[in-house]
């Protein structure tokens, strides 16, 4: 079927409709919202696209305002002209110069008429009164597929039942339950699922753009894994050397590392609202608390050394094996000193570029100052969280954005406890202690852990 | 625009999606994607290779989609072109081990031959020189390439070329886009399923340099010189030869070569007792078997798995591919394929504007107001109740719910029929309902049939919880501006939860009608005719007035509140929180709420108080008593159930030392109870913590400070809170207090309170941004029966 599907976002004034666009366009700029009644005067249309192809065309419509009123006067209008109801609806649509005070229904009408299919979209929080159900006898009087969409369902009072049951009453079967500011992504294919039984042409294009949804969304975690792994990779290299004992370098030490943890941090945020299209203004993290113990300062950390242990020793077998070659090479008439030596110089070396700087550091009476993981592990939460947040999101939500995020790792509730375990394994896994150089070999394998830990726990 | 034409056919798909990578880099490095017009000075890569289609043919659509988007940008150019020198830079690198491998080969056959005419050569010394070192290597090599496969860290000897070829880099490069596509060269190279091939490649390369070069010089030795072949043993067995070089010479037998049968070998033992001489023949066999087996098990070992290596090596190439599932990845999908695009107005016609937005407030009118008035629920569902509710004086005519035509024309009917003594008539509208022009052509046809219209607005806690403040606001503003076309003046439109009906809340509502009469009697216009916008707002407030006043005392508290915590001295003294309190406190007094200032100017005489005669047993049932009056969070909430206890000092003081009516402000009590109560457990004689005491580094090194520290803090802090939430709700108070203080940890050291402080201040902005209600403060506080009012908060 050439063209995209084409459906009309009616409904009564101030139930979401711009809202509803916001959310399944991904822009939280369409449009205007407010809580005044008929805020959206025009028909504005956006296009949701799948492989570049436009696939659904959606058109929002001015808010009904008045329905008893317009059944009133489309009943006036059949009864004068004899004409059935559908006649009335296209006679009042086309005529919708002459409407007065009914020309914001004529807009919304007109371009139902021009739709092949239409949202009807209810604030499931009111309960169904006298004016929907005269909304309602209109819409099904226009001989148009009309879908409706409970809108706000996620809110504890929402009254979605009591519609289902009404809407059944006057032979709306199918509806689609879609809050536009809590969002839910299976809510939103079950929406297209039930709109391709209203399309049937349209069918294998809804299918495309039902899986083009469903891989955008799976991007979506990659990419904030990517985002947060490069964020935790950034932090854990800040590092600044200060006195071992506490004074005022010291502080101006740590001050120095937070104000730099916090600039990552905010960069990391800003990109996360650009990946999922929310404006920078949405989120503003609360402060990190850096306190005193997330610091690692020690020099002989038991971790450290084992890893220590641990890349010596590989680092020793690979000189040992370059010093064997010369030995063989001399037909081992230097003794294998060219192996002990090689074993040598690969374990200084290696010692060295890890530990080194710690060590010059503690022999000059200083320490090297770092995050530790659990600090690492606590950044990484918090922006889990986000992200958790951003993906529950609608684009139509207007308040700014609260994600319930722990200051101090595990200590508000089970489950950011059980989360601060998977991301401290995770961290632990993929990031040595200590500053490091290179990073950008740590990054993939991170951030793939972490991209579970949105799958598993969100 | 000349354009030089590079020597090559076009990049292979390797180095198209490096430069895509190294794109990546680089956009990622400066958080902004690269725009897609060309720079001025910048080639686009279709006028270099006008030919090349660089998308590979075997890319996924997502990949098709960045490869072709990187390569229209005008950067392009310039990142291939480093890709391409670094990955040249790994052939010529190669080279120069081949290169010098071939050296070390003709130095090792230098070595191994022996100087002179007709020399003897002792032939297992030389196959040891040439093939037994390789088949070590090759044995390592065979090791470390199984040990690798497994999880671990890169190949060291690789990380060591890697770390030269960055250092390279970082010195040589200074453009940030040559150093993004020279890292990536490294990075994606250096790669676990890259760089194991690629070191074979090398290795391999080397080692057949080496004998290539070993066996040429060779050949140029023995054709050149002449030399006698033998072998010698001091250990092993003649046999042990005889064998090993009959076992060696089947390969190249095999291949037609002539091999030493076993008398030969026999006889080409070196013996100091007899002198020998090979004949030219023999020599020349051995010359040649010597040669054989060079090739045999050294050369063509090596050049197979060199070919192989390769063969993985180009394999691997060609099956890389992007990692579309990267954030800048990502994003660059996003903007090339966006999943929705904006069309904006389809319909260019402007509507009639139908929302009487603009229409001018009606003045007020005398109300016919008499005991009995008609009321109707407008659009309500399910009515509150009681109903219709119960306000002493009045005596209801029930019209019942209206919802729907029929239900209007009955209630028009029954209105019509009664004109002109038709009366007031009451709508009791939710403010969860929008305003829309269905409401107003209703109220416009009861218009009709009433003498007087009362726009009672109820549900308002609903519509907060809904709206949140501001918006709040805005639905009552459009309530008004939908009540005046109707005629109804902004007087009258009141608000009045009826889902929580009180005496005095009922009392409230009917001194509004009967003062609204009798000003409407005198004819008197009202000032706040002119502002219909603050006409529901309490009287004595004024909105903006009220805000900034808040807005300034909540910003002078916290500063009060920051600079005197910080300024407590180690020992912390009684007077020092005293003043705190009290600063903190000030900034309210200015208000022009007179039970506000003269409740907390009471406070502060109380606080002042020098005697500490306070009634110990009094505070205690105040405290047992009050408790139950607090918000839940306040009594079940353990760190706040001492700050809950503390505020219920206040129903003591306000019973005894305070003027009466103020009690009526409840919350504020809260605030005060918060303050006082400090300065009680302070003052208590005997009380644990009289003396509140801080453990600091002078006396303890971990700087702990006991519980007081914890709760004086805490309790300050909600003493402004609960300042500034002055006018809500008490559901609201508690609502939002825990809000507040749920996501703030427990000062357990003096240095935690910066943390802590911005964390409260942040939140208390936060909550006061969403409250704002300035409307929603019992301006009546005045006059009432405290304990009545009590009552009717419970």
């Amino acid at each position: 079927m050439a063209g995209p599907l084409k459906i009309a976002v009616i409904g009564h004034t101030n139930t979401g409709k711009t809202s509803l666009m916001r959310t399944l366009t991904r822009n939280a700029s369409f449009g205007d919202v407010s809580s005044s009644p008929a805020t959206t005067r025009h028909v504005e249309t956006a296009s949701l696209m799948a492989d570049g192809e436009a696939i659904v065309a959606l058109y929002d419509t001015p808010g009904l305002e008045d329905s008893s009123g317009l059944l009133l006067h489309l009943e006036h209008i059949r009864n004068e002209r004899r004409r059935d109801w559908t006649d009335a609806i296209h006679h009042f649509a086309d005529e919708k110069a002459a409407q007065g005070s009914f020309s914001q229904e004529a807009t919304a009408i007109s371009q139902l008429l021009r739709a092949d299919a239409a949202l009807y979209v209810v604030d499931a929080r009111d309960p169904l009164r006298a004016k929907h159900r005269d909304e309602l006898e209109i819409l099904s009087r226009s001989a148009k597929p009309v879908l409706p969409v409970l809108n706000f369902v996620a809110d504890p009072e929402n009254c979605a039942e009591h519609w289902r049951g009404e809407l059944a009453r006057v032979n709306m079967h199918a509806a689609a339950a879609f809050d536009t500011v809590v969002y839910d992504a299976s809510s939103e294919i079950a929406l297209f699922e039930k709109v391709k039984l209203l399309a049937e042409p349209h069918r294998a294009k809804l299918d495309r753009l039902i899986k083009s949804l469903k891989a955008r969304r799976e991007s979506l975690g990659a990419a904030s894994a990517d985002i947060i792994a490069r964020l935790l990779l950034d932090v854990s290299a800040l590092s600044r050397t200060a006195p071992i004992d506490a004074s005022p370098e010291r502080t101006k030490a740590e001050e120095a590392i937070k104000d730099e943890v916090r600039a990552c941090e905010q960069q990391c945020v800003r990109q996360l609202l650009a990946q999922f299209r929310f404006r920078e203004g949405d989120y503003l993290p609360p402060e990190l608390a850096l306190g005193h113990d997330g610091w690692n300062d020690d020099l002989f950390d038991g971790d450290v050394l084992a890893r220590l242990g641990i890349s010596v020793s590989k680092a020793a077998a690979t000189g040992a094996a370059a010093g064997a070659t010369v030995d063989l090479f001399f037909g081992f008439m230097s003794l294998g000193a060219a192996t002990a030596t090689g074993a040598l110089i690969g374990a200084t070396v290696d010692a060295y570029r890890k530990y080194g700087r710690r060590l010059r550091e503690r022999l000059q009476g200083r320490a090297l100052l770092h995050l530790d993981h659990t600090m690492i592990a606590a950044l990484g939460i918090r922006q889990i969280q986000l992200v958790a947040c951003l993906l529950s999101r609608g684009h139509g939500a207007v308040g700014p954005l609260s994600p319930v995020i722990p200051n101090d790792p595990g200590t508000s509730s089970d489950e950011p406890n059980t989360l601060f375990q998977s991301v401290f394994k995770a961290v632990k896994a993929h990031i040595p202690e200590g500053p490091m150089r290179e990073r950008d070999d740590k990054r993939q394998p991170l951030a793939r852990a972490l991209k579970m830990v949105i799958a598993q726990d969100f | 625009m000349a354009v030089s034409q590079p020597n090559d056919s076009g990049p292979s798909g390797f180095r198209v999606r490096l430069m895509c990578e190294a794109l990546r880099r680089f956009e990622e490095a400066r958080a902004q994607l690269l725009d897609d017009p060309p720079v001025a000075g910048n080639k686009p890569l279709s006028l270099v290779y006008p030919e090349h289609p660089f998308v590979p043919s075997r890319s996924t659509e997502t990949e098709a989609l960045l490869i072709g988007r990187y390569a229209r940008l005008p950067e392009a150019l310039s990142a291939l072109r480093t890709v391409q020198l670094f990955d040249r830079g790994l052939l010529i690198a190669i080279l120069v081990i081949a290169g010098l491998s071939a050296m070390a080969g003709v130095g090792a056959v230098r070595a191994v031959l022996p100087a002179g005419a007709g020399a003897t050569i002792n032939m297992y010394w030389l196959l040891g020189s040439l093939l037994g070192l390789n088949a070590i290597a090759l044995l390592f090599w065979v090791f470390t390439a199984v040990l690798s496969s497994a999880r671990g860290p890169r190949i060291s000897l690789g990380n060591f070329a890697v770390e030269a070829v960055r250092f390279f880099g970082r010195k040589r490069l200074k453009q940030p886009l040559s150093q993004a596509a020279a890292a990536t060269v490294i990075a994606e190279n250096s790669r676990r399923p890259m760089i194991k091939p690629l070191i074979a490649v090398a290795s391999h390369a080397g080692w057949s340099a080496f004998l290539v070069a070993a066996l040429f010089a060779l050949i140029i030795s023995f054709s050149t010189r002449s030399y006698q072949f033998a072998w010698e043993t001091t250990l092993l067995n003649e046999s042990v030869f005889v064998d090993v070089t009959t076992a060696l010479g089947k390969a190249p037998a095999m291949l037609g070569i002539d091999t030493p049968d076993r008398e030969m070998i026999r006889g080409a033992k070196l013996n100091p007792q007899i002198s020998r001489a090979d004949s030219p023949q023999d020599a020349a066999l051995w010359a040649r078997f010597l040669l054989a087996l060079i090739f045999i098990y050294g050369l063509v070992p090596r050049l197979v798995l060199f070919g192989i290596s390769l063969a993985v090596f180009l394999s691997r190439r060609r099956r890389y591919r992007l990692q579309t599932d990267r954030a800048t990845y990502a994003r660059v999908l996003d903007k090339i394929c966006p999943p929705a695009t904006v069309a904006l107005v389809t319909d260019a016609d402007e509507p009639e504007d139908v929302s009487d937005a603009n229409a001018p407030f009606p003045a007020r009118q005398r109300l016919p107001f008499d005991s009995e008035l008609s009321i109707l629920a407008y659009e309500m569902v399910t009515p509150p109740e009681p109903w219709p509710p119960r306000v002493e004086g009045i005596e209801w005519r029930d019209l019942g719910a209206v919802d729907g035509q029929a239900d209007f024309e009955r209630v028009a009917k029954a209105l019509k029929a009664r004109l002109p003594d038709s009366g007031v008539l009451v709508v009791v509208a939710p403010l969860p309902l929008v305003p829309d022009r269905g409401v107003r052509a209703r109220l416009r046809d009861l218009r009709e049939c009433a003498q007087g219209i009362v726009l009672l607005l109820t549900q308002g806690q609903k519509a907060r919880n809904r709206l949140g403040s501001e918006d709040f606001a805005i639905r009552l503003s459009d309530w008004q501006k939908l009540a005046a076309d109707p005629m109804i003046a902004a007087e009258r439109v009141i608000e009045w939860d009826l889902n929580y009906q009180t005496d005095h809340a009922a009392r409230q509502f009917l001194e509004d009608l009967r003062t609204e009469g009798s000003e409407s009697e005198t004819s008197a216009p009202s000032p706040l005719s002119d502002q219909p916008e603050s006409t529901t707002r309490p009287k004595g407030t004024n909105r903006n007035e009220r805000e900034h006043f808040q807005e300034r005392a909540v910003a002078e508290s916290l500063a009060a509140f920051q600079s005197g915590v910080l300024g407590w001295s180690p020992s912390l003294s009684e007077a020092e929180v005293r003043t705190t309190i009290a600063e903190v406190g000030r900034p309210f007094l200015s208000g022009d709420e007179p039970s506000f200032s003269g409740a907390f100017s009471k406070l502060s005489s109380l606080i002042s108080r020098q005697d500490r005669s306070l009634d110990v047993t009094a505070v205690k049932d105040a405290v047992t008593g009050l408790h139950t009056l607090m918000p839940p969070s306040f009594q079940t909430g353990g760190k706040w159930a001492a700050a809950g206890g503390i505020a219920g000092l206040a129903a003591c003081m306000g019973a005894g030392v305070v003027f009466p009516p103020a009690i009526a402000a409840m919350p504020l009590w809260g605030a005060v109870g918060a303050g006082g109560g400090l300065l009680a457990q302070l003052a208590l004689p005997g009380s644990p913590s009289s003396e509140p005491k801080m453990k600091t580094e002078a006396n303890d090194d971990s700087g702990s400070v006991e519980t007081p520290y914890s709760d004086l803090v805490a309790a300050i802090g909600m003493e402004i809170a609960l300042l500034s939430f002055q006018g809500l709700g008490e559901a609201e108070i508690s609502r939002r207090l825990d809000r507040l203080f749920d996501p703030l940890f427990e000062i357990e050291t003096r240095e935690d309170f910066p943390r802590w402080f911005q964390i409260y201040r942040t939140n208390l902005w936060q909550s006061l941004m969403a409250s704002d209600d300035g409307d929603a403060r019992p301006a009546d506080v005045q006059g009432e029966n405290p304990d009545q009012q009590r009552q009717g908060e419970i």
